[in-house]
């Protein structure tokens, strides 16, 4: 698997597990550095990461953050 | 027994006094035992088994310093300082634990990879970019040794640790110490008195036969103590052929097995290795143990320790190992209170200090080792608060006679 595969697993681990805020946020950063992931959307995944509960997509769809493509389940995943 | 002869004999005509009372109570002094002392030399963290798998990760705090030891994605352990870069938070909050793949800071919510490099700052567009080595993690000088994880948070005078306990290699090497597991975790315990009070008592078996009845049941007269030698000491005991008059030890002797790793002569011995200035190693048939002491305050201490098991016991061995543990933990109990008493006749301005028998000469050895890295130990008198690094200073500076 691919470093770019694993983030991206991480990055949609499933939402109320322990420590999947987190989780998810530090994909987020991952992808960031890529210049895969908005600054906007990296902020929603930051406010989220202490919250294993809070959906970082449903935050950003009630605030008006645009959803990278790579959080789609139909997206291709390759190494950035 | 060692790979090398150690001169362990008791010198004639020694010095019986032990260290001035003043130094139990000095806050001068602590902090220089702090600075100088537990954060030069090297320090248990914890057993390899502590951190099993990428992502897992231990903390050890100890005299204002926090540790933070992580086995990153290549398997291989690190240990790092447990502050975040951007403002000295503690990056890691839980003692222990597994992080997926990064660890965030619960602050602002920096994020480092498991190798200790920045993966990135929060809000990474309000900072210029950001060299992910140098404001990396800050790596601390860290050895494995038989599967115990030390570190060091300051260059020191002790080599390195493989060349420390070079002295108890062989002995210790049949226990397969790299291959155990944890049982219990890792356990920690304020006690009310000077870190050295509880060395002082852990220093010494003259006290066994009357304050650990456990003990003298089990291995009686047997038990004997080499002094610190080379920042190391050695104590063994074997199990006396009686069936043993208290339950625990009754049953202990009962179900204690011949491990097939062990050399016959160790198949009924308990052996404790002291590293100076605080720890201990010990090992048994069935376990191995470490356990040691930091100070909080000059009147406050804390107590540390974990055992591992072999992995593959079966339930006489387990059974064996409950039984053990249960008598540790009664000697334990009996000791704090010979710390507490100890740590009192500090206090006493009528009490005129030690006078050490020979069967005590750990305790005296310990003391020179802390003579040697801190000369003031040497003043009679207590110095002023505020003299005591000046003095520290100027003694260290004085030619040796």
């Amino acid at each position: 698997m691919s470093e770019a595969e694993l983030q991206k697993q991480l990055l949609v681990t499933e939402v109320g597990i322990q420590g999947s805020g987190a989780t998810r946020y530090a994909a987020a950063m991952y992808f960031y550095q890529n210049g895969r992931m908005s600054t906007e959307m990296l902020e929603i995944y930051r406010r989220c990461s202490k919250f294993d509960a809070e959906d970082p997509l449903d935050l950003a769809s009630y605030e008006g953050v645009s959803v990278p493509e790579l959080v789609g389940f139909s997206d291709e995943c390759t190494e950035a | 027994m060692h790979d090398e002869p150690r001169n362990i004999e008791v010198p004639a005509n020694w010095d019986r006094r032990g260290l001035p009372g003043w130094c139990y109570h000095s806050t001068a002094l602590l902090d220089l035992e702090k600075s100088n002392l537990f954060k030069t030399h090297w320090q248990i963290a914890c057993h390899v088994s502590d951190v099993p798998e990428p992502g897992s990760f231990l903390c050890f705090d100890m005299c204002g310093e926090r540790a933070l030891i992580v086995r990153d994605n290549n398997s291989d352990i690190r240990a790092f300082l447990n502050v975040c870069r951007h403002r000295g938070s503690r990056l890691v909050p839980k003692d222990q634990g597994k992080c997926e793949n990064a660890l965030v800071c619960p602050f602002h919510g920096w994020v480092y990879n498991l190798d200790g490099t920045l993966r990135g700052a929060a809000r990474p567009e309000s900072f210029p970019d950001l060299d992910k080595h140098k404001f990396g993690l800050k790596e601390l000088e860290m050895e494995i040794w038989h599967g115990l994880v030390f570190i060091r948070f300051k260059p020191g005078p002790q080599p390195s640790v493989a060349e420390l306990l070079a002295p108890i290699e062989q002995e210790i090497s049949a226990y397969k110490m790299a291959e155990h597991v944890p049982t219990d975790g890792i356990w920690t315990e304020e006690t009310p008195v000077n870190w050295k009070s509880i060395r002082d008592v852990d220093n010494e078996g003259y006290h066994v036969p009357l304050a650990h009845p456990a003990l003298q049941d089990l291995y009686g007269s047997t038990y004997s103590d080499e002094p610190y030698v080379d920042g190391v000491s050695r104590s063994d005991a074997s199990f006396t052929p009686t069936k043993g008059r208290r339950w625990a030890v009754r049953n202990y002797k009962k179900f204690t097995k011949p491990q097939p790793h062990l050399p016959e002569h160790l198949h009924k011995t308990w052996l404790y290795y002291g590293i100076f200035p605080n720890a201990v190693i010990a090992v048994t048939p069935e376990t191995m143990l470490f356990y040691q002491e930091f100070p909080i305050t000059t009147k406050k201490s804390v107590l540390r320790s974990a055992t591992y098991r072999n992995p593959h016991e079966d339930r006489q061995q387990r059974a064996a190992r409950y039984l053990a543990a249960r008598i540790d933990r009664e000697t334990v109990e009996e000791d704090i209170q010979l710390t507490i008493w100890s740590n009192e006749s500090m206090a006493s301005e009528s009490f005129e200090g030690f006078y050490l028998s020979d069967l005590e000469y750990g305790v005296r050895s310990h003391h020179d080792h802390l003579r040697k890295i801190l000369p003031v130990y040497n003043s009679e008198t207590a110095p002023r608060e505020d003299e005591v690094v000046s003095l520290n200073t100027a003694m260290s500076a004085a030619p040796k006679t």
